[in-house]
């Protein structure tokens, strides 16, 4: 019996910001929070884990603002880590959610640990997924290969160049489905979801003085094969969270290792969260 | 399903590798798995892996076993590199012992000696797992030899239990665990057999970088790391798992030298799963 986006789909209300996320299973909370900015929804980049995960925890997967359905009126150009973080804590009020345990998508985990560092008797376990940690790189020159790209999609979002950027996202071409580049090229060509994008213009606040604050059990996950965050930022988060496990994907994987790798991933997230 | 209690001597014992009498722990049925310890005085199967063989041979045929020159094994010279001797030695144990393919886990020396393993003989291997690897001369971040290989060194030189202490401070990382009664363990398991001692003293110090060999290996491969592991340097890890094709690397905070051991209930469970399944 699998979940669908439309079965799965509810709104929340956080403080005036309308939320759309999806909902399946029961259990303790766990809330995944992919990257906010453009490309596919939360739907979209978590889909393939949420029949797996929900099995074990009440899955919530929640499109930051103005991802997904979610609120595309907002003008906000203050501490942009910081002002999700609080669409968090909103969020988890408007649901009666006392404490919740987290995966954060790439650049959505950073509000995921400035929530952790802000609230952190909120938050009980973490999963950090290939997160930027700001600039440099300690070994790959910017820009990244992959920021290149994203830049170039940006400004001309063709079939063409969404192309070249899954190619360099997802390097293994097995893995490569048209669902997954068609759910990106339909993101990336969602003018609303742009526009509103373009509105939310704040600086990424550098967490990391910040970090040794978050005690909570981590686990950090990355592919070998990323060329959108170089994997020494894995390891420098892995230094400089007290308690954080990294773990890393060989075998040509790129930067959607819970896509993948499916299974192996909801198997080490549900015995990280789990134990 | 209770875990029957499991001793040295329950499950103690001895199979004919070629000219080499070797001793081994075994548990449990199943798929054939090979749990090989380090290179440190006083090491042996049952002293590296005792709080992992209970979990493990619920899921498989578990053999603990003694390398040449330590344990109740043979205390043979070792006339080439250690590595590819211990290999060797494992290849006609498993004739003798009628198996035809298994899992391995390999802890610094016993992770070199699974790395040439595998290289050597791929059919024979099914999935691996390596524990803080042997086998590197080179590290860009971490100049050899490292503090806690030349605590061995000082050991060896001059087996004292002052130098065992020094061993044990850098092999662990929690503070709670570097007991006196490890200390005296260790200390009384090295001076237990002096013939071990006289035959090291014999042996080759013939080390390679096996870093060179790495990328034949086609068995599916999890590389688990201790983040504070003073005797292997962690961008060994990291140069393993982009060689190893079907690799992944797994690293513990607050982790020494001795994973299994320091993060016992985390590793046997990622262990299994990984060893269990092949997605």
């Amino acid at each position: 019996m699998a979940l669908t986006a439309e079965g799965t789909t509810k709104f929340a209300d956080a403080k005036g910001v309308k939320l759309h996320y999806h909902e399946a299973g029961a259990g303790p909370v766990l809330i995944v929070v992919p990257s906010p900015g453009t490309g596919a929804s939360a739907w979209g980049q978590f889909k393939y884990n949420i029949d797996g995960l929900s099995r074990h925890f009440r899955v919530i997967l929640l499109n930051l603002p103005p991802a997904g359905q979610s609120d595309k009126t907002i003008t906000y150009d203050g501490p942009r880590h910081a002002f999700y973080a609080k669409v968090l804590l909103d969020f988890m009020d408007s649901l009666g959610i006392e404490k919740a345990h987290f995966i954060g998508g790439s650049p959505g985990a950073l509000p995921v640990m400035k929530f952790a560092i802000d609230h952190p008797e909120r938050a009980d376990k973490l999963v950090l997924q290939c997160p930027p940690m700001g600039r440099p790189s300690m070994f790959t020159p910017w820009p990244w290969e992959g920021s290149r790209l994203s830049q170039v999609v940006r400004q001309d979002p063709s079939r063409e160049n969404v192309l070249r950027q899954m190619e360099s996202m997802i390097p293994r071409e097995d893995l490569r489905t048209e669902e997954f580049t068609n759910d990106r090229f339909a993101g990336v060509n969602d003018q609303e979801t742009n526009e509103a994008s373009r509105r939310i213009t704040g600086p990424s606040e550098d967490l990391s003085p910040d970090l040794g604050k978050i005690t909570h059990p981590c686990l950090i996950v990355w592919g070998l094969n990323d060329r959108d965050v170089p994997l020494d930022h894995g390891l420098r988060l892995a230094q400089l969270l007290p308690n954080a496990r990294f773990h890393v994907y060989g075998n040509g994987i790129g930067h959607f290792p819970n896509y993948e790798r499916p299974r192996e991933y909801d198997r080490l997230v549900i015995d990280f969260l789990s134990n | 399903m209770a875990t029957q209690t499991l001793t040295e001597e329950s499950t103690s014992n001895y199979v004919q590798a070629g000219s080499i009498r070797l001793h081994y722990n075994e548990a449990g049925a199943g798929h054939p798995l090979i749990a090989i310890h380090g290179g440190g005085p006083g090491a042996s199967g049952w002293s590296n892996f005792n709080v992992n063989i209970g979990p493990f041979s619920e899921h498989f045929r578990t053999m603990l076993m003694d390398m040449p020159q330590f344990g109740k094994s043979d205390p043979v010279v070792v006339d080439e590199e250690r590595a590819i001797f211990n290999a060797k030695a494992i290849k006609d144990a498993l004739d003798a012992l009628s198996i035809e393919k298994t899992h391995f886990l390999g802890n610094s020396m016993g992770g070199a000696t699974t790395i040439r393993f595998a290289t050597m003989f791929p059919e024979r291997t099914a999935s691996v797992v390596l524990m803080g690897p042997a086998g590197y001369l080179y590290s860009p971040f971490t100049p050899p030899p490292l503090e806690g290989i030349k605590a061995l060194f000082k050991y060896w030189e001059e087996p004292t239990r002052e130098n065992m202490k020094q061993i044990v401070d850098l092999f662990i990382y929690e503070e709670s665990l570097k007991t006196e009664e490890l200390v005296d363990r260790r200390h009384n398991a090295a001076l237990a057999h002096p013939e071990h001692m006289e035959a090291r003293a014999k042996s080759s110090r013939v080390q390679s970088d096996l870093l060179t060999v790495a990328p034949q290996i086609t068995a599916r491969t999890l590389i688990i790391w201790g983040r504070e592991d003073r005797f292997s340097p962690l961008d060994h890890g990291f140069n393993l798992l982009a060689r190893i094709k079907d690799s992944q690397l797994h690293i513990f905070p607050h982790c020494g030298h001795w994973c299994q051991y320091e993060k016992a209930d985390e590793f046997n469970r990622l262990v299994i799963d990984f060893l269990t399944h092949d997605d």
